[in-house]
């Protein structure tokens, strides 16, 4: 039930709540008037059905106690004075004149106590407004078996009988109160002397016991037996017991045992005949030992109860249906922005904006102007809203602007991707520049091996002159051979060194390519570094290789400017060594030519001899400087040859990365066309 | 075809006719046999068997048109058996015996009750709690007999109590005039119960269980019209047992027909008590398997005769089989 509720919409949730909670107040307020209202009735009946009952009780009890007087005086007189026939019967007959409420007298003797002369049992009643004599002492009456003779004769003590249909006597339905009179002297029971009352003069006391419209009154005797009752059905034919065993009511059997012992109570009880409810008040009728029951419908006794609850009920459930009503139209006109938000905020919900958009604009059509400037609402849900509004309005905006910036990251992520194509290729001319460069390194390597070879050999030949020199001078025939052969070395020199001049130069220009590739290098990652900054997060990893990218083309620039520098020193020391050579190769022309004519100055040659030993030592110098820097330079190729494969990597990652951003760029064209349609 | 002409056609269903009509007095009341049953009693659940066998046609099943005499206070249903004003008549074994000591020889032809009825009722209250404590009491009973069992009873235990006949109601005994009252199961207990005495507040001596069961409600007819009319007496009684057993299957209604017939003779009706009166006659007929055994215990019988000898009520033996009367062979 709860769960139903809970998933019914706002307005009627709400109106359901309020609805059922004014209901719980109208109960409560029905209940409590209810039983505030019952209980004083109650209070009420009670105090009046007392009054009733006990004055109608307190008459037939002064009723009764007056017709106990008369058979009381008349054993007194029996008791102590003989019987007189004539006498009694006159007195009878006056009795019965003088007291209309009696109906018959008896003067019973006990049969073992008769005297001849006596009668039996004379028996004076009523009919109609004469007296009738008879004498019960007869065979088929046999009075003392009757209740009335022989019970108070046992008990020896006055008693009312119980009901009874005096069969061949009284001929009526009666109640007789017995009283025995003794024998003065022995004091044994000589009789009994009764008085009858008519019991449908008492039931029609009892009967006319009015209480509200069906309201009546019983009486029952000690034993139970129904004396009054408005069912007429039940008189001296049922008891309360045999009654509640028919109708299987034990609550009314119990009643009737309070009745029988004489109590005192007001019950509720269910009417025995009708099955109605009714309230009971009951009280005994000490002298015969009766109890009168006062029967009172529940249903009239709350009439007045009734009728106050149902106008309650009616007012309440009309004042909880108009409330109802009431709320629900005001809820709903309240809580309709809150239904159509929930509305808008479905398509929005499901990534349909231009639908939210266009709900919105069907729902606004229907919202008041007054109620469309926000500012000047106080309503939580006018501003709601217009909060939502702004919110729908602001998301597409926001999302067309995605889709631009993913339209531009599209196309940056194209030119990304031919940059890496691009670097690619270039890294491969790069390659084979740096295969290319060491391999020049390695010529460069050998002829400079071959140039230290070639001057310590020149060397060697300039020691071996001077000593020839120092030897003698008749080896000088030698020497020009020597010379020739100087001659020789020195020109090979000068080829050899022209030959790294030669390389040299084309060093250079694959380090000024090299130069030109990084340049483009870190021009691209400077691009990617941009293009990654623009991408926002998803271009974070891009930036980081292009980073990297731009730090790698730095390092080539510093390695390619070491590399550049050496070529210059070695430049320099070939160019120094080209000169030297070539000094001394003319110098031993110059020598060769003049050997001849200075072939006896040699001790001026011995001593120029003497004087290029050292220049010689200064060229091994510079050829050892060469070769270092050469050596400088295969190492500075090793850390160029790792910077691109590092490049190789980054330009790998780099196309990942780009495809990468390419995904995500498609991606985010999706999401952003679900959202704007247009 | 030709044996079927018209005039043949119309000759056969004169005949056919003929034929229905006469076979139709069979089932109306004229021919039915007049049976008048007196039974000992005013209109009460006692005698509820017969009244169903009526009201359900039983007895008409059987050829028989039965009416139902009561009697009671002033009358006594053999008296109509002797002067010829019943066919049959129910009766006390005991008060059978009697008659039939005393030279009336008439003739049981079905003991419908199989346990005697007769219980002693005392209140705990007033003391009467066993046995011994009815000793030197005063116990009511009916002023009209049935006396000689429950002194039988009395005799038998040795109990000196003294009787104080009452005329028929139980007021002296609620007023504490006497101290017990020999009642009817189904009948003064019920009295006594519906004056809102419960029946735990009771101290109960059911004669039968003391070995002195006598069964009572029994039918009979005398000789004479028993020679002239076997197979009507066996009808009679077959339908009076069938009777019975209808009465019992459907109670309420059966109870409803006593009350009509108590309201009808002018008597006080009460429908607990003679519901409860119906279900006591279903315990004392006892009927096995809807089936009523009608036939006199010999042992019953021997206790009936000797407590009647006892109480001087018949002068000698009475033979069984010339008292008893198998019919239904």
């Amino acid at each position: 039930m709860i769960k139903k509720i809970r998933s019914l919409p706002l307005n009627k949730r709400l109106s359901v709540y309020i609805l059922l909670i004014s209901l719980v107040i109208l109960v409560a307020i029905y209940l409590s008037n209810y039983f505030v209202s019952r209980s004083i009735i109650l209070e009420g009946i009670e105090e009046d059905s007392r009054n009733i009952t006990e004055a109608k009780v307190n008459m037939m009890e002064s009723y009764l106690s007056n017709v106990e007087k008369i058979p009381e005086a008349l054993s007194a007189v029996l008791s102590n004075f003989p019987y007189d026939t004539t006498r009694n019967s006159t007195l009878i007959k006056d009795i019965l004149k003088d007291n209309p409420g009696v109906y018959g007298i008896c003067i019973a003797f006990e049969p073992s106590a008769r005297k001849d002369s006596l009668p039996y049992a004379p028996y004076y009643y009523r009919n109609k407004d004469s007296v009738i004599y008879t004498d019960l002492a007869k065979e088929e009456y046999k009075y003392e078996l009757w209740d009335w003779y022989q019970i108070p004769f046992i008990l020896k003590r006055a008693i009312w009988s119980e009901p009874y249909y005096d069969t061949g006597g009284g001929e009526n339905l009666m109640i007789t109160y017995s009283v025995p009179f003794f024998d003065k002297v022995s004091g044994k029971t000589r009789g009994i002397v009764t008085a009858d009352v008519d019991l449908t003069q008492l039931r029609n006391v009892i009967s006319n016991i009015k209480i509200l419209q069906n309201g009546y009154a019983f009486a029952i005797s000690r034993f139970g037996t129904f004396i009054s009752h408005r069912d007429s059905s039940l008189i001296l034919n049922e008891t309360v017991f045999s009654l509640s065993e028919r109708l299987q009511d034990e609550e009314f059997s119990l009643i009737g045992r309070k009745m029988v012992a004489g109590e005192t109570g007001f019950n509720k009880i269910v009417e025995p005949v009708s099955g109605e409810d009714y309230r009971i008040y009951y009280i005994p009728m000490k002298s015969a030992g009766w109890s009168v029951g006062i029967m009172i419908p529940e249903n009239e006794l709350f009439s007045g109860l009734y009728f106050l609850n149902n106008v309650i009920l009616f007012v309440g459930f009309t004042g909880a249906s108009v409330l109802a009503i009431f709320i629900f139209f005001v809820i709903q006109r309240t809580t309709k922005p809150v239904s159509s938000i929930s509305d808008v905020l479905a398509f929005v919900a499901n990534g349909n904006l231009r639908a939210a958009v266009e709900k919105y604009e069907e729902l606004n059509k229907g919202i008041k102007t007054s109620q469309k400037d926000e500012s000047s609402s106080k309503d939580e849900i006018t501003k709601l809203w217009f909060f939502m509004r702004k919110m729908i309005f602001d998301l597409r905006g926001l999302s067309i602007r995605i889709k631009s910036a993913g339209n531009y990251l599209k196309s940056s992520a194209g030119t990304l991707n031919d940059a890496a194509a691009f670097l690619e290729n270039t890294f491969a001319e790069q390659d084979i520049a740096n295969k290319n460069v060491r391999h020049f390194g390695e010529e460069i390597d050998n002829i400079t091996k071959a140039l230290a070879d070639d001057t310590v050999r020149l060397t060697e030949a300039v020691e071996e002159t001077g000593n020839l020199i120092l030897q003698g001078q008749n080896n000088i025939g030698n020497i020009g051979d020597s010379i020739v052969e100087i001659g020789k070395s020195t020109g090979s020199i000068v080829q050899k060194l022209n030959n790294i001049n030669k390389r040299t130069a084309n060093i250079s220009r694959v380090i000024t390519t090299i130069s030109n590739i990084a340049d483009r290098t870190n021009l691209i990652s400077l691009n990617a570094a941009i293009e990654a900054e623009k991408a926002g997060e998803a271009g974070l990893g891009f930036k980081v290789i292009a980073d990297e990218i731009k730090r790698l083309s730095e390092n080539t620039f510093n390695s390619l400017n070491e590399i550049g520098e050496i070529i210059e020193d070695v430049k320099g020391s070939v160019a120094d060594g080209v000169e030297t050579v070539s000094k001394y190769h003319s110098r031993s022309l110059e020598g060769f030519r003049e050997i001849q004519k200075m072939i006896d100055d040699l001790s001026i040659i011995l001593d120029k001899n003497k004087e290029l030993i050292p220049q010689f030592e200064m060229f091994k110098k510079a050829m050892t400087v060469a070769q270092n820097s050469v050596a400088s330079i295969g190492s500075n190729l090793l850390a160029v040859e790792k910077l691109s494969i590092d490049t190789k990597q980054a330009i790998s990652n780099l196309l990942d990365v780009s495809e990468t951003v390419n995904d995500a760029v498609h991606s985010l064209e999706n999401e952003v066309n679900k959202i704007i349609t247009d | 075809m030709r044996y079927f002409s018209p005039n043949r056609l119309k000759i056969f269903l004169l005949f056919f006719v003929t034929g229905i009509f006469a076979l139709l007095p069979m089932q109306s009341n004229s021919s039915l046999r007049k049976i008048i049953l007196a039974v000992h009693w005013q209109p009460q659940a006692q005698f509820a068997g017969y009244y169903v066998a009526i009201t359900k046609g039983i007895y008409k099943k059987y050829g028989l048109d039965v009416t139902i005499r009561h009697t009671g206070f002033k009358d006594n249903a053999i008296d109509y058996l002797k002067a010829g004003g019943a066919n049959f008549i129910t009766n006390f074994l005991s008060g059978a015996l009697e008659d039939y000591d005393h030279g009336f020889k008439y003739r049981l032809i079905g003991q419908i009750s199989k346990k005697s009825a007769l219980t002693i009722a005392g209140l705990k209250s007033r003391g009467i709690k066993q046995l011994n404590d009815l000793n030197n009491k005063k116990i009511a009973i009916w002023q009209a007999g049935f006396r000689e069992l429950p002194q039988a009873f009395l005799t038998k235990y040795n109990l000196n109590s003294k009787f104080v006949p009452v005329r028929s109601t139980v007021n002296l005994f609620l007023m504490g005039g006497v101290d017990a009252q020999v009642v009817m199961d189904y009948n003064e207990l019920n009295s006594i119960i519906f004056s809102g005495i419960s029946e735990d507040d009771l101290t109960l001596f059911r004669i039968a269980n003391y070995g002195l069961n006598v069964p009572e409600d029994g039918i009979y007819c005398t000789d004479e019209f028993l020679r002239d009319n076997k197979e009507v007496c066996k009808n009679f009684l077959l339908a009076s047992m069938e009777g019975w057993i209808e009465a019992f299957r459907n109670k309420e209604e059966t109870v409803n027909e006593c009350m009509k017939l108590k309201r009808k003779a002018g008597l006080s009706a009460n429908y607990a008590h003679q519901m409860r009166m119906l279900n006591t006659m279903e315990d004392i007929i006892s009927p096995v398997n809807d089936t009523i055994d009608p036939v006199l215990d010999k042992r019953s019988f021997a206790i009936a005769i000797q407590v009647l000898k006892d109480a001087k009520r018949i002068k000698g033996d009475i033979n069984y089989d010339s008292f008893f009367k198998e019919v239904r062979k």
